[in-house]
């Protein structure tokens, strides 16, 4: 169905998709080309990037009984609603306990030997300029002028080689498998924008309370850069106007998620037996790589293509509830 | 629900009325009182026209969990003076 055939009024709650609300309004967002992309479109599009990998996940599993490879790696994406809740409301210790029990965070893998701890996985955070900590403008309706994604990777780096190595040293073991055990990358589609001081908070809170554990081992072993975790700043894509951030972010967390690149995401983590500094130089480039592929040399056709691709999911999502 | 059960004082308690308090970005507490069956959407929207804002502006949180509007305050397990939380619509382009 052509996306101009249908008729919505800005009020108009058009899709109501898992937890994710479409009005009107934010349909416009994604139709008129030159428009800003808000949390809400962020989230739909998270939602239904989620959705898919659920469903290759369950594809995987029907492999893996027969294989009896590893345990899966978990995807969450996160609803920048929320995580501006987690920056900016989130601050006492109840508060925080619950959201950190009531969110799927991908478990670290390996903490505790072989059988212990999840498959790692990848948080994908949509970061809005205004999500640092030092902000204001959060308070006000429509805040926020650029979007950027972070990329949290759980569980890189090989823990049961370093356990192999230091059996008998449990502090020196723990200390080289926390290091290695998160990485923290940060796509910006305009270069050096102000977006990397809203990264940096966000992975510090996260690191801090969602990961506390490793983080605790580390304050005992090093304390220079205990609470400041490193944040790569990855060569991406950028935006040639002032207004397609929020699809370049949709665009990387789409490439980013795709069966390909995860697989060089999580697997080569289990293999990447020499470094445990987080991710080594090959395989950023790895992402690099697919990343400007998938992009392609015209990123405001590219733009162009995944706005119409979201806007025809919501408008087919919309038909077939009401059919 | 179930755990309050056989108290036999307490018969009513089932659609008791509850206040549930919305915090928004400032801080500021509204309250609510409703029955436990009432579906959320009726709090969203008077707390919209309240504010004088559009219903598609605002984001309903539970502990950091999106509440859908066609939950009720029984389907989301709230007590009474259990708070949610209030979020505004982000925005980016540049």
């Amino acid at each position: 169905m052509p996306t101009n055939m249908h008729y919505f009024k800005e009020s108009d709650l058009i899709i109501n998709y898992h937890d994710a609300v479409i009005y009107g309004s934010d349909l416009k967002l994604l139709e008129n080309r030159t428009e800003w992309l808000n949390d809400s479109c962020i989230h739909f599009f998270f939602v239904l990037l989620q959705q898919r990998h659920r469903e290759q996940e369950q594809e995987r599993e029907c492999e893996r009984e027969q294989k009896e490879t590893s345990s899966s790696s978990s995807f969450l994406f996160m609803d920048p609603s929320v995580v501006s809740y987690w920056m900016h409301q989130c601050t006492d210790q109840d508060d925080i306990e619950d959201f950190v029990n009531n969110t799927n965070f991908p478990k670290s893998k390996g903490r505790n030997g072989n059988g212990g701890g999840g498959g790692g996985g990848v948080i994908f955070i949509a970061v809005n300029d205004d999500m640092t900590l030092s902000s204001n403008g959060w308070q006000i309706p429509n805040s926020g002028s650029h979007w950027s994604l972070l990329l949290i990777i759980v569980g890189c780096g090989d823990d049961n080689k370093n356990k192999n190595n230091n059996n008998d040293e449990d502090e020196n073991d723990s200390e080289v498998s926390h290091i290695s055990s998160l990485c923290f990358l940060h796509f910006d589609s305009i270069r050096n924008s102000r977006n990397i001081r809203a990264a940096n908070d966000i992975a510090k809170k996260i690191l801090l309370h969602v990961y506390s554990d490793d983080n605790n081992k580390r304050k005992r072993d090093s304390d220079s850069n205990h609470d400041k975790p490193k944040v790569i700043q990855v060569e991406t894509p950028q935006q040639r106007n002032g207004y397609d951030c929020g699809v370049h972010v949709l665009g990387a967390a789409k490439i980013l998620s795709s069966s390909s690149t995860t697989t060089s995401l999580t697997i080569n983590s289990n293999n990447d037996n020499n470094n445990s500094d987080s991710m080594n130089s090959v395989r950023l480039n790895s992402l690099e790589e697919s990343l400007q592929q998938g992009v392609g040399n015209n990123s405001f056709d590219f733009c162009s293509k995944l706005r119409d691709e979201i806007s025809s999911e919501i408008l087919l999502l919309s038909s077939s509830a009401s059919s | 629900m179930s755990d309050n059960e056989g108290g036999a004082g307490a018969p009513e308690a089932k659609n008791e009325p509850i206040t549930i308090r919305v915090r928004d970005q400032t801080g500021e507490e509204t309250f609510f009182k409703i029955k436990k069956s009432t579906k959320m959407s009726k709090v969203f929207n008077t707390y919209a026209q309240r504010k004088g804002v559009q219903m598609s502006s605002l984001r309903f949180l539970l502990d950091g969990e999106r509440i859908a509007e066609t939950m009720t305050p029984q389907d989301l397990e709230l007590d009474d003076q259990d708070q949610i939380d209030c979020m505004l619509e982000q925005s980016g382009g540049l």
